[in-house]
């Protein structure tokens, strides 16, 4: 089963004013501040923003209303993405709402809906993604965290790699294998885990930007009743290869990118008139490809929301998107720091924590804050499917 | 909401489609093009019958009533041909003698008469006019004219005292203008063209200040389109080709497109393509439907670049995956190469134009 988006009609620019206006009235201050600014968000600003959203009826609103949502359609659900990114407020953290919320509503029993769907609309129950392992990164199937059954439970052992926000998370989606067989993608279960159940260690892994987002978590001998297997034992791919398949409408995260320009662009206005005039043709010129680079994605978008609203899908759109979204990101950290001059060497992820960020004076300072962007844009054109795994889907498609 | 309706637009694509399919074989093509000279009007009687001309001209005026996306659809389906008459030249004059109600449009939607749009493309400097002692009179150069020598007329796009544009039909026979004609890249003619001041005879002003304005401007935004139709167009034609060729050329005993190195390089071409066609999309939208100035700068800013950088992509990847047959003159790959390469160079002043732009401090 894929995902089918409702093609419930909405007016676009009304609603974007509307969105607009929410985000600048009830966002916090606090963590606009933040977001403007380049800094380190906390759990807190996530979670608060998303009750604000639920209190409002759009946080999980692209969902049925049979489920609790509101059955925006895949446009608005962007329409709404875009505007609040702009608007400087945290992304939503996916992994409940986008993942793990659908997976239920689609495949789950009566009462799996009943026991988590309301947690994950109020965020009051963080989730974590457990899929790839030290084994399993590009070729997911590989996975080899094993569950065997012992009367109504399931005994986990093994280990989860990348897991993001673990440390945060109250409850894990988690792809086992139930069952050894000759073609890797069966005998794969998709089992809901309680993170405080006693045989699970949360190890912290630190990345690149010097900031703890990620983890690598270990089972030893994890009980997990029987009833949070969602679809049935063996079949679990399905369930993941469905959920995967909704990032595709917010993967080229546009919003983010177009905020992140205006940032951007406010840097290298302020040290352009230090340059040379060669230096400053030369910086006015990436500029300038970079935003012609960064329309072509808006505009990419769109025509595939318009292709998928009208039903047609050429089968590489998500892939396309992350790829061309995902370097773009990159080329425009790389200006970014570039245009500090010297002071793109500075890095003390420290200065994320606490102080001016963005707003700075101290070159030094702001530097926390666009290397910050360098260094973990790093990481996107690695997880999520590698660009190379990417790539693979595409000239696989095109060439079939 | 402009343009043709769902059944007009379908019947201009599918007959400009056979247009190409029956006369425009590449091979014909080429040996067209090795038998000179070349008759740039060898099909222009039958594009003039298909109502070409008048694609984009209102219905009062004597055209089908078309509108910018109409017009790409039109165009993108000619790429292919690489055609070698003056299509989108004649198809943007006739936007311009409308808007003037110049009586030059009948005649030019009869086929009877073609003009070629002069100093049209952005960022080109325009030659000046002065209008004094009751005469006009032009100085100045214009660089690349498509089809400069073999246009009947020239719609000059001049710039007056203070400025002030104006638009002149100005017959190609002149002793005050030298042409310096030669060929492009892709096959197609162009000159330079040399204004000397004087008196120039025939000439007539077909949009005055104010109004030669706003209708240049249009124009100018029209010819990007075109630009823009004809190079996706291509690339399309390009990744179709190019992906049949790495399905069925056999290396080492097998297709050549197992090979992981040529496949990304394939998924590059595409991602490419669609982002240019995406814009492309948006921007004869954005033409039809008045979209606010900010989206419509956004577009001009971004075409021109993305257009270049997409077409050598792909136009060069093309060739390289071709091997040596993508370099031998009788493969089409090489021309659609050409063609591409014309297109950004012709496109390159407008390039330089967007790096001017100072970013405002915050």
């Amino acid at each position: 089963m894929s995902h089918t988006s409702p093609n419930t009609p909405f007016d676009e620019p009304a609603f974007r004013a509307e969105v607009r206006e929410f985000v600048a009235t009830r966002l916090s201050p606090e963590t606009r501040r933040k977001v403007e600014n380049g800094l380190y968000l906390d759990k807190h600003d996530y979670v608060d923003w998303q009750k604000a959203l639920h209190q409002r009826g759009w946080f999980g609103a692209s969902w049925p209303s049979a489920a609790g949502g509101k059955d925006w359609s895949v446009r608005q659900e962007h329409a709404f993405l875009q505007e609040c990114a702009i608007g400087a407020a945290p992304m939503l953290i996916p992994y409940g709402v986008n993942m793990v919320g659908p997976v239920l509503y689609t495949f789950g029993d009566e009462e799996q809906k009943r026991r988590w769907l309301p947690g994950i609309l109020s965020s009051d129950t963080w989730w974590c993604q457990g899929y790839s392992e030290p084994n399993a990164g590009s070729d997911l199937a590989s996975l080899s965290t094993g569950a065997v059954r012992d009367g109504d439970h399931y005994v986990v052992n093994g280990t989860k790699l990348w897991t993001t926000e673990a440390h945060w998370a109250d409850m894990m989606h988690c792809l086992v294998r139930t069952e050894r067989t000759a073609r890797k993608q069966q005998g794969i279960t998709f089992l809901l885990i309680d993170m405080k159940t006693p045989g699970i260690t949360v190890e912290p892994i630190v990345t690149l930007d010097g900031v703890h987002h990620t983890n690598q978590v270990f089972f030893d001998n994890v009980r997990v009743p029987a009833e949070n297997v969602v679809g049935k034992e063996g079949e679990g791919w399905n369930l993941a290869k469905f959920l995967l398949s909704r990032e595709r409408s917010f993967i080229a995260d546009t919003g983010n990118k177009l905020r992140m320009m205006r940032q951007m662009k406010a840097t290298a206005a302020s040290y352009l008139p230090v340059l040379s005039v060669a230096a400053r043709a030369v910086q006015l010129d990436r500029l300038a490809d970079l935003e012609a680079s960064l329309t072509a994605l808006v505009e990419l978008e769109r025509d595939y929301l318009d292709q998928w609203s009208e039903g047609h899908d050429d089968g590489i759109g998500a892939s396309v998107l992350k790829v061309r979204g995902s370097e773009l990101l990159q080329r425009m950290s790389e200006f970014w720091r570039e245009a500090l001059g010297a002071h793109g060497a500075c890095y003390d992820a420290a200065d994320r924590k606490e102080g001016a960020g963005l707003g700075g004076q101290a070159p030094w300072i702001q530097a926390a804050a666009i290397n910050y962007q360098y260094l973990y844009g790093r990481c996107w054109s690695v997880f999520g499917g590698s660009n190379e795994v990417q790539r693979n889907i595409i000239a696989g498609t095109l060439l079939r | 909401m402009k343009g043709l309706d769902l059944e007009t637009r379908t019947l201009v694509a599918q007959t400009l489609q056979r247009f190409v399919t029956e006369h425009y074989d590449p091979s014909a093509r080429l040996h067209r093009l090795k038998t000179p000279p070349v008759d740039h009007r060898l099909h222009w009687p039958l594009l003039t019958e298909l109502g070409v001309p008048g694609l984009a001209v209102s219905p009062d005026d004597g055209g089908l009533g078309g509108g910018a996306v109409d017009l790409a659809q039109a165009l993108t389906t000619l790429a292919p041909g690489l055609v070698l008459e003056p299509v989108a030249e004649v198809l943007i004059s006739t936007t311009l003698l409308a808007a003037g109600q110049s009586p030059l449009l009948a005649a030019t939607l009869a086929g009877e008469t073609i003009p070629v749009p002069v100093g049209l493309r952005p960022g080109e400097v325009r030659p000046r006019l002065d209008l004094a002692a009751g005469s006009l009179r032009l100085s100045g150069r214009c660089s690349a004219v498509a089809f400069a020598a073999q246009a009947d007329s020239w719609l000059v796009a001049a710039q007056g005292a203070q400025g002030a544009m104006h638009l002149l039909a100005v017959p190609a026979t002149q002793n005050h203008v030298r042409v310096s004609p030669y060929r492009l890249m892709d096959g197609r003619p162009a000159a330079d063209l040399v204004f000397d001041a004087g008196a120039l005879e025939g000439a007539q002003v077909v949009l005055g200040p104010g109004r030669a304005e706003s209708a240049l401007a249009r124009a100018s935004d029209l010819w990007l389109m075109a630009c823009a139709a004809d190079a996706v167009g291509i690339m399309e034609q390009l990744l179709n080709t190019t992906r049949d060729y790495l399905r069925t050329r056999i290396q080492f005993g097998v297709a050549i497109g197992t090979f992981q190195a040529l496949q990304h390089r394939l998924a590059d071409m595409q991602m490419q393509f669609l982002e240019a066609r995406a814009l492309l999309r948006a921007w004869s939208r954005a033409l039809d439907a008045d979209d606010p100035p900010d989206q419509l700068n956004a577009l001009r800013r971004a075409l021109p670049r993305v257009l270049s950088q997409a077409g050598r992509g792909v136009g060069q990847e093309a060739i390289q995956m071709h091997g040596g047959m993508g370099v031998t003159e009788e493969l089409v790959v090489s021309h659609c190469n050409a063609r591409l390469r014309v297109i950004a160079s012709l496109l390159q002043a407008q390039v330089q134009a967007t790096q001017t732009t100072e970013p405002e401090a915050a």
